[in-house]
């Protein structure tokens, strides 16, 4: 009965697999490109049009530390922000 | 996991570079930006027959145009801040040109000797032949030990309702006692002051305790002559309409608002006496009042003169016909705004006199507390200019909405910093606002300051002398007037009302005495009246 149930689990996540796949291939993308974006340094609003810089002297909103480097991640507390609000227009812009 | 996250944000010696250069390129856009909104304002306050105020950080010169002061505007900020300083260029700058009028009501008196003094240095700058015609320019309301500027409280300015003026009055009145007024005291003040203004007459304690307590007196001197009507029956029914106790209340109230000399003669001068003992001079422009507390001098009278000569500045540009460019700066405006009456008189003149060239500049040191919030935001709301020393949170967010923000910082962050800012800002450091424009940080220019030419006591001297003594009268002189006026009414009434409480005739006390035929008459027109009454009430 158990050896059953173990091939019948495996067998679902063979069938699964192709969607995990497809997840995984998704983030790898987005992750690559954020990863180009941080290092390209700036990033339009698409709103205004704006060039927001990323690398800035900006201050944690979780334990209000102030510091020079990305504004989406706080080196204190390890606080990563998905996006931030454009300097210009002070639209919510999603990187993450 | 810091590797990991190190791939994906980059490596942070570079990220922390980057940051240096783009915060230190922003900060210097935004100082582009700031520095742009700030020469646009400077542009915008300058202009003809403008005067230096100050300079921003930077050494740009602030200048004001005479035009700019000639709007309403507002100035605030703690003691020592550099207010009178700041007021003192502001109105010399404004009267520069030698035909625009300045009044000033100072009910602390800092301003004012401040300003004194720089007046008496002027006399003294000028030549012999020339020093005739500037002190000219003066009137000057004060008081001293043995002469004061006498007020004309009961002269009726043509075209204004005197029952108007006497509720203004009134109310003036009520602020100089310690004691909360009932609804019948202030008609009965309403009433003797209604009657002084109808008569051209002043008030004495005398006439006051006959006026409300012997019904004689009324009847056969103040009836007959009075000749508004409907004045004269609310006069005739006093003793129906205000119980006895309430009418002795407020001769106790006159006895000691009229104990001091000045407010005998403030209140004793008739119109005619006053024009007799300090006719007005035309060729005077700059009006000065000092009403801060002097020796001989109660707080209390003096605030209530300050708010009755704020009564008489509006009053006159309110019946005046041509334009006149008027400035009126009233100092520690929360003093005289205290009562309502007097608060919507004056947010009713900052917001109708604008077209007969009148503009007011109030000033105090913490309007948000010491002003009625209606009273306050009215004020800030018609103030087309704002001028802002070291001051608190409440008055800080008043400017904040004029100040340029910056991009990398919250509005929150913003206006917590700028809070703090003004709370710590140095004396003589102000920001100046005019509406529709960003605001300008910038210190006042300093003041020429008279005693580093001549002593102090020189220049003191030198305007109580040359300066204030053409619009006051000595003391002895206005005393011995009323004295005259007083002995003559009450010797052409008889003689007979010492009008002391022991004496009160009338229905109430059923005292009827008569002293002559007059008196007979009203008696019987009063028994009649009320027989006619009691039948009605039947």
């Amino acid at each position: 009965m158990t050896t059953l149930r173990w091939i019948g689990l495996a067998l679902l996540y063979l069938l699964a697999s192709p969607v995990y796949l497809i997840v995984l291939a998704r983030k790898a993308v987005k992750l690559i490109r954020g990863a180009a974006l941080m290092r390209k340094g700036y990033l339009a609003c698409p709103h205004c049009g704006e060039t927001n810089a990323l690398d800035l002297l900006a201050t944690c909103p979780k334990c209000r530390t102030t510091e020079y480097g990305n504004r989406l991640r706080c080196t204190a507390c390890g606080e990563q922000s998905r996006g931030f609000d454009c300097d210009s227009c002070g639209v919510t812009i999603k990187v993450l | 996991m810091p590797a990991a996250s190190d791939w994906f944000f980059g490596n942070r010696k570079e990220s922390y570079a980057r940051a240096r250069r783009n915060t230190a390129a922003m900060a210097a856009a935004m100082r582009g930006a700031s520095e742009e909104d700030a020469r646009a304002t400077l542009r915008a306050l300058d202009g003809d027959e403008s005067f230096l105020l100050g300079a921003l950080p930077r050494g740009e010169e602030v200048r004001l145009a005479a035009r700019e002061v000639g709007r309403h505007g507002m100035v605030w900020g703690s003691s020592g801040a550099g207010k009178s300083y700041g007021l003192v260029i502001i109105t010399n700058g404004w009267t520069a040109g030698g035909t625009r009028r300045l009044q000033i009501l100072d009910p602390k008196g800092e301003t004012y000797l401040l300003k004194s003094l720089h007046v008496a240095g002027q006399y003294l700058d000028l030549p012999e032949p020339e020093r005739e015609a500037y002190a000219a320019r003066f009137r000057v309301f004060d008081v001293t030990a043995d002469a004061l500027t006498p007020f004309n409280l009961f002269a009726v300015p043509t075209g204004m309702s005197p029952s108007l003026l006497a509720s203004l009055r009134a109310a003036a009145t009520r602020h100089m006692s310690g004691h909360d007024y009932s609804d019948l005291m202030e008609y009965g003040v309403f009433l003797l002051y209604s009657a002084a203004t109808n008569l051209q007459w002043g008030i004495t304690t005398k006439f006051v305790r006959a006026f409300f307590l012997d019904a004689a007196f009324r009847a056969r001197v103040i009836l007959p002559r009075l000749s508004d009507a409907r004045l004269r029956d609310s006069i005739e029914h006093i003793e129906t309409t205000l119980p006895t106790q309430t009418r002795t209340a407020i001769v106790r109230q006159f006895d000691i608002l009229l104990a001091s000399a000045p407010a005998r003669i403030s209140f004793g001068l008739s119109p005619a006496m006053v024009h007799a003992l300090a006719p007005a001079d035309a060729r005077a422009t700059d009006f000065l009042g000092n009403f801060g507390p002097t020796p001989q001098r109660s707080p209390a009278l003096a605030k209530a003169m300050a708010i009755n000569r704020l009564i008489d500045v509006l009053n006159d540009a309110n019946v005046r016909e041509e334009i006149t460019p008027e400035l009126v700066l009233v100092e520690e405006v929360g003093v005289i705004v205290k009562q309502p009456a007097v608060a919507d008189f004056l947010l009713e003149g900052s917001r109708t006199l604008r077209w007969k060239g009148l503009s007011m500049v109030c000033v105090a040191q913490d309007p948000a507390n010491a002003i009625p919030r209606e009273t306050a935001t009215a004020l800030v709301l018609n103030s087309k200019w704002l001028l802002a020393f070291e001051c608190g949170k409440e008055e800080a967010l008043w400017l904040f909405p004029h100040v340029t923000r910056a991009a990398n910082q919250s509005e929150a962050e913003q206006r917590q910093a700028f809070v703090r800012e003004m709370a710590r800002l140095p004396t003589q450091q102000a920001v100046l606002v005019k509406k529709g424009l960003p605001a300008v940080r910038f210190r006042t220019r300093d003041l020429d300051d008279p005693t580093t030419r001549y002593p102090r006591e020189l220049l003191t001297e030198t305007f109580e002398r040359e300066i204030a003594r053409r619009s006051m009268v000595r003391v002895k002189d206005a005393e011995a007037r009323i004295a005259t006026w007083e002995a003559d009414l009450f010797a052409s009434y008889g003689g007979s009302s010492s009008a002391a409480p022991s004496t009160v005739h009338g229905p109430q006390t059923g005292g009827a005495a008569t002293r002559g035929i007059a008196d007979l008459f009203a008696l019987l027109d009063r028994a009649r009246g009320k027989s006619a009454d009691e039948e009605n009430s039947r």
